[in-house]
């Protein structure tokens, strides 16, 4: 039974992941390959704070927003100048920038021990500990980062956004502010990765840079191509099916050290797959990466 | 009359070509004013300069007496200038309908802040929208596909739409590249009917067009280019006439 709300946990947090990518590459077409480094800055703010600060886990969570927000507007600002290829190395940057710091700065963040014993959430006297509170908490956490998708993806704001992945001189003529709408929603994306973040953090209680890699991001975009990008139910279905049909390996009863490999080459696969025979996903409508 | 809009020498060079060479130019408020010359002429690059999308190498260009020049492309737009383009520019991947309401300026439902904190706002514009939307489709004579993806339009029906689109818009000035080409004769009709109704409600329009039988007679004025320069410009039977014009599209 806990395996399997394991399995759903970590389901909640690859929707968050994927869905907040959405907002950015699905919707508005820029390619970010830095999704895992804002998870993981938000990540390690969680549990940075509540182990040298001992701040309460809502603080941490807003902190967490604030700080992933700033460095989305870090981020995005000088790579709005840069389109397309250009971005995603742009992005891609950040990505090798954010793992080494977190990596090296050995006296900050311990480095590649990683830091153990973040303690676990406590909203107003709800002392998140179960597998089943944790599965709430996620649960909670989903519901408000795809009703905040949901919101702006089916509103003007999220109409312009896919008017900018169509066709930008377009947009411009309409009278929209591209370079605007660019960087907002790239912040909001960066700031809904706190959530899965903080959730990440205290679920496991231990986090090192491992799990924030260019292999992180390009499993959350793969999870968003796959399921379908510009929809909003795509990156839902995708983690679903992403996280779940890996773990059904092990009940072919491969063992552990093959199942590992066989994931990767799964991966692979599914998206070789999918680009060759539904380039929008299994549900999707936008074609992001054949631009 | 008062010189409403005012193009002054205004020149664009790519690489060594002159797109545009000192062009000056000035349009009244209420008049649909023929651009034409052959292929190359500049008249698309100078769309472009006015529309803020290429930047001009010197010159400048007023309207009202609010510079234009230097400023950006949506900050243009939305001074009450809606172009289209020869190449059509439609968002193909959502229906009909949500093209023309994109093309409404200044929604509050744009703006992160206030889809947040006017929630009930933004709900009453995006309904109220939502109908005037449908108004301009009727008008335009699409309203039957209101709900299909802009790119299942035929060719003359997206015309149609980038149209209703420079109407959403609710712009003074309207620049429209090539509105008839590759258009079938009866469609021809129709656009020509909707640039009148348009110029009947005070709108300034400037076209680019080459097939001038069929849209000559609907131009107050005309003006004539050839690289980059203006060559003439008077009422469509001097040009008609004018032994300059004759000559650029025979040689």
């Amino acid at each position: 039974m806990d395996y399997l709300i394991h399995i759903l946990i970590l389901i909640g947090i690859y929707v968050m992941l994927s869905s907040s990518l959405n907002l950015v590459a699905g919707y508005t077409g820029m390619l970010s390959i830095a999704h895992a480094a804002f998870y993981g800055v938000g990540a390690y703010t969680v549990a940075l704070m509540s182990l040298n600060l001992h701040t309460p886990f809502l603080v941490n969570l807003v902190c967490a927003i604030i700080i992933c927000g700033i460095f989305g507007a870090v981020v995005g600002i000088p790579s709005l100048r840069i389109k397309d290829d250009y971005f995603i190395i742009a992005a891609f940057a950040f990505q090798i920038i954010a793992f080494s710091v977190m990596n090296n700065w050995v006296s900050f963040t311990k480095g590649p021990m990683g830091l153990p014993g973040i303690p676990q959430p406590n909203l107003f006297g709800w002392k998140i500990s179960s597998y089943p509170d944790f599965l709430l908490l996620t649960v909670i956490m989903c519901v408000v980062c795809l009703l905040i998708c949901w919101r702006i993806t089916h509103s003007p704001y999220g109409r312009v956004l896919q008017a900018i992945r169509e066709d930008e001189t377009f947009a411009l003529s309409l009278g929209k502010n591209v370079a605007g709408y660019k960087i907002s929603v790239f912040v909001l994306g960066a700031m809904l990765t706190a959530l899965p973040g903080a959730l990440y953090t205290t679920y496991i209680s231990y986090i090192d840079p491992s799990s924030f890699t260019v292999d992180e991001s390009i499993f959350i975009i793969s999870i968003m191509i796959i399921g379908g990008a510009g929809r909003l139910w795509g990156p839902v279905l995708g983690a679903v099916v992403l996280v779940m049909l890996p773990e059904l390996l092990r009940f072919v009863g491969m063992p552990n050290s093959i199942a590992a490999n066989m994931r990767q080459i799964f991966y692979g696969g599914a998206l070789v797959v999918c680009m060759l025979w539904r380039p929008q996903g299994l549900v999707g409508k936008a074609d992001v990466l054949r631009k | 009359m008062n010189k409403w809009l005012t193009v002054e020498k205004l020149s664009k060079n790519f690489g060594g070509v002159k797109a545009l060479d000192e062009f000056s130019c000035h349009f009244e408020q209420g008049e649909v004013v023929g651009l034409i010359g052959p292929n190359g002429a500049g008249k698309t690059t100078f769309f472009n300069v006015l529309g803020g999308m290429l930047e001009a190498d010197s010159g400048s260009a007023q309207l009202n007496k609010k510079k234009l020049t230097s400023i950006p492309a949506h900050r243009i737009a939305n001074m009450g200038i809606a172009r289209t383009f020869q190449k059509l520019r439609l968002i193909r991947q959502v229906s009909v309908l949500e093209n023309v309401m994109l093309s409404f300026r200044n929604q509050s439902g744009e703006n992160l802040v206030s889809l947040v904190i006017r929630w009930s706002k933004v709900r009453t514009q995006e309904s109220e929208n939502y109908d005037k939307a449908l108004t301009i489709l009727k008008r335009v004579g699409l309203q039957e596909k209101a709900g299909d993806l802009a790119d299942t339009l035929s060719y003359g029906q997206q015309k149609l739409l980038t149209l209703a689109c420079c109407i959403a818009s609710d712009a003074d000035l309207l620049l429209l590249d090539e509105p008839l080409a590759g258009v079938s004769p009866s469609m021809i009709e129709i656009v020509l009917e909707k640039l009148r109704e348009l110029k009947n409600e005070g709108k300034t329009i400037v076209v680019i067009e080459h097939n001038l039988e069929a849209i000559m007679d609907d131009f107050d004025r005309v003006i004539f280019m050839d690289s980059g320069r203006k060559i003439c410009e008077g009422k469509p039977d001097e040009i008609r006439n004018d032994p300059r014009v004759i000559e650029a599209y025979l040689k």
